[in-house]
């Protein structure tokens, strides 16, 4: 191997231009496969998010387009009072700049079962609970990263839309990361205020009173979500149809993701696969061009006992090497730029073992199918014709 | 590093027909006529280490085949020192790319060491050449950035042989052609000469049976031409074959047996 890698090494220093190109073309190929690799690993990531933060068992329901498919406190409660052992919540999402808040937050009016629905637990304090349903409390709950931030504790009263709230506890809230609409809503920002529904009905305006944006429900278990996602079909639809409203399960999600991900391995894989052949021809071409330049050094190889296949293989390796240290150095360089820039990022990523891996797997596969040919031609030089040739 | 191939001159009818070549010069017998002692003066083996039973070469070109080399019939004896002259193309590269097993006959059957190598593969052929034949190129054919040691070393390349080895028995055929002392020095930094030795050296590193040089001072001067010269003497003392093409007649005093190839035949 020692011998190997030295004849490498020797033939590759003494064309450094040619290597380098050969370096920089493969490099940049698996640059964009990492990107690509990085990015459905983030998709794949959030989809797996998504679900862990929604809850297996959670599906939501959303107002429909039409005038009277808007969805309002009443519905919730319908929910509520007819799905046995389901859990149902509504929300309706505000925006707030409190005093000492350092910017607007996210108020979030709902009820006392929110956090049951999410699977959340107050890390301090306690989340809103029925009776500051019922009596339209003015208590608040924040969310943790908002407390650690402006440094609010439970026991501070804060000032929202003028009226004063009591901060009764820091809940920490999974599936903050703002995708989208919908998923703002589904999943709170990290800047969230919760308050009681009740607390709010002078914000909601003289056109929507009791509206509110979603309804949450959780199934009893994950086997009962069918069922029970089934029974608020009929409850809310009333024989309406079509339904006149979407519904988001986990599924819906997951499904939305997926698509976002065909078309991103579609576009950007089509990218990355151009990048790889342009970057695989680019080998070719030089190392066809290594053969040419070292038909004498073929020759005195096969003069001193070298069968073609050791020839062949000498180039096999040589390209291989090279395209495994460019897909190194690409893969090296894009998780860094990844990782410096990743919040810039317009989807998220994913930078793991796979978008190490892959990129060099597809690298060593690149270098011994585009350095066959060559290597081929090599092997197949006659050694008289090799050694005539200097 | 070898003369071309192309416009090459046919080798006699006669001396196809006869199917042997004759020994120059005459007057010796065959023998050596240096003055050193060599085996070759010792009877030759029965068995030859070469033997080229009827063999023609041809090459295509875009008129047709041209023949190089028709019906020749040589034997090459165990220790023996043959010199092949003669002008450009008239067949001499090509005869030792068949001495050296590079190169397969279009017709007739070359036999090494009794064994015949005409319809061996490649890789059997490859075997046999990396054991038993060295090389020796007009160009020297080094690798310019590394050092006449490794030069050498590289002979050892194809074969088994564990590195501190390979590196000892380089040394010693280094010491051989007395280039030791400069054993480290990067061979796009020695002389022609000192390029030339090194080479030498790398083909008798494996002690091969057979060593076959193609025009070996031709980029030479007198002076170092003389001791390239000196180092096939010696190396041929040891018993090796040695068979060498040159364009320089001065040489055939120090070859047992003398063969020329010339426009319309061969003597």
């Amino acid at each position: 191997m020692n011998k190997t890698l030295r004849d490498i090494w020797d033939g590759l220093r003494f064309q450094p231009a040619r290597t380098a190109l050969a370096l920089l073309a493969v490099a940049i190929g698996m640059a964009a496969l990492t990107v690509l690799l990085a990015a459905l690993g983030g998709l794949r990531e959030r989809s797996r998010e998504v679900i862990e933060a929604m809850g297996t068992q959670v599906f939501a329901i959303l107002p429909g387009a039409a005038r009277d498919a808007e969805l309002t406190l009443d519905q919730g409660a319908l929910l509520a009072a007819n799905l046995r052992e389901a859990t149902v919540t509504t929300l309706r999402r505000f925006t707030v700049t409190p005093p000492g808040a350092a910017g607007p937050l996210t108020l979030v009016a709902t009820d006392g079962h929110l956090a049951a629905v999410r699977g959340w637990r107050p890390v301090r304090g306690r989340f809103l609970d029925a009776r500051d349903a019922a009596d339209g409390a003015r208590v608040a709950v924040i969310s943790a990263p908002l407390s650690l931030t402006v440094g609010w504790e439970p026991g501070r009263d804060i000032t929202l839309r003028e009226v004063p709230f009591t901060i009764v506890g820091v809940v920490e809230t999974a599936g903050g990361a703002d995708m989208g609409s919908t998923e703002e809503l589904l999943f709170s920002g990290e800047r969230t205020v919760f308050v009681p529904n009740s607390a709010t009905v002078s914000w909601a305006g003289r056109d929507s009173p009791g509206r509110v944006e979603a309804i949450l429900v959780r199934a009893p278990r994950l086997a009962d979500l069918p069922r029970t996602l089934a029974a608020a079909r009929r409850l809310l639809a009333q024989g309406r149809e079509p339904d006149p409203y979407p519904w988001v399960t986990p599924d819906v999600l997951v499904q939305g993701l997926r698509r976002l991900e065909a078309v991103i391995a579609a576009t950007a894989g089509a990218v990355a696969f151009l990048c790889i052949l342009l970057g695989g021809t680019t080998l070719m071409s030089l190392m066809i061009a290594n053969v040419r330049d070292r038909i004498p050094e073929i020759g005195l190889r096969r003069a001193l006992g070298a069968r073609p296949k050791d020839i062949a293989l000498l180039f096999v390796t040589e390209s291989c090497l090279v395209t495994g240290v460019a897909a190194l150095a690409g893969t090296l360089v894009t998780h860094a730029l990844l990782a410096a820039l990743g919040s810039r990022f317009p989807s998220p990523i994913h930078l793991g073992a796979a978008t190490a891996a892959i990129p060099l797997l597809v690298a060593l596969i690149l270098g011994g199918l585009f350095s066959f040919w060559p290597a081929r031609l090599a092997a197949r030089i006659a050694p008289a014709e090799a050694l005539r040739s200097e | 590093m070898t003369t071309p191939q192309t416009g090459k001159h046919r080798l006699s009818e006669r001396s196809c027909r006869s199917g042997r070549v004759e020994n120059l010069p005459a007057e010796n017998g065959g023998a050596k006529v240096c003055g050193h002692s060599h085996p070759t003066e010792l009877k030759p083996p029965a068995e030859p280490l070469l033997r080229l039973d009827g063999v023609t070469k041809r090459f295509a070109s875009p008129s047709g085949p041209v023949e190089v080399l028709r019906d020749l019939s040589l034997d090459l004896n165990p220790a023996e020192f043959l010199m092949i002259t003669g002008p450009s193309g008239a067949g001499k590269s090509t005869l030792l790319n068949l001495v050296a097993l590079l190169d397969r006959p279009s017709e007739g059957r070359i036999v090494f060491e009794g064994r015949d190598v005409s319809s061996l593969t490649e890789d059997s052929l490859a075997e046999i050449r990396k054991r038993r034949i060295g090389m020796v190129f007009q160009r020297f054919c080094l690798l310019p950035h590394r050092s006449l040691l490794d030069n050498v070393v590289f002979r050892f390349r194809y074969t088994s042989h564990p590195a501190a080895e390979a590196r000892a028995l380089a040394g010693l055929a280094l010491e051989e052609v007395g280039l030791a002392a400069i054993a480290n020095r990067p061979a796009r930094l020695a002389s022609a000469g000192e390029m030339q030795r090194a080479a030498i050296a790398r083909a008798i590193a494996l002690k091969p049976a057979l060593l076959v040089a193609d025009e070996p001072t031709g980029n030479l001067d007198r002076d170092n031409a003389a001791t390239v010269m000196d180092c096939f003497e010696r190396i041929h003392s040891h018993g090796i074959a040695i068979v060498m093409a040159t364009h320089n007649e001065q040489l055939l005093p120090r070859a047992t047996r003398h063969l020329r190839c010339r426009e319309g035949g061969v003597t």
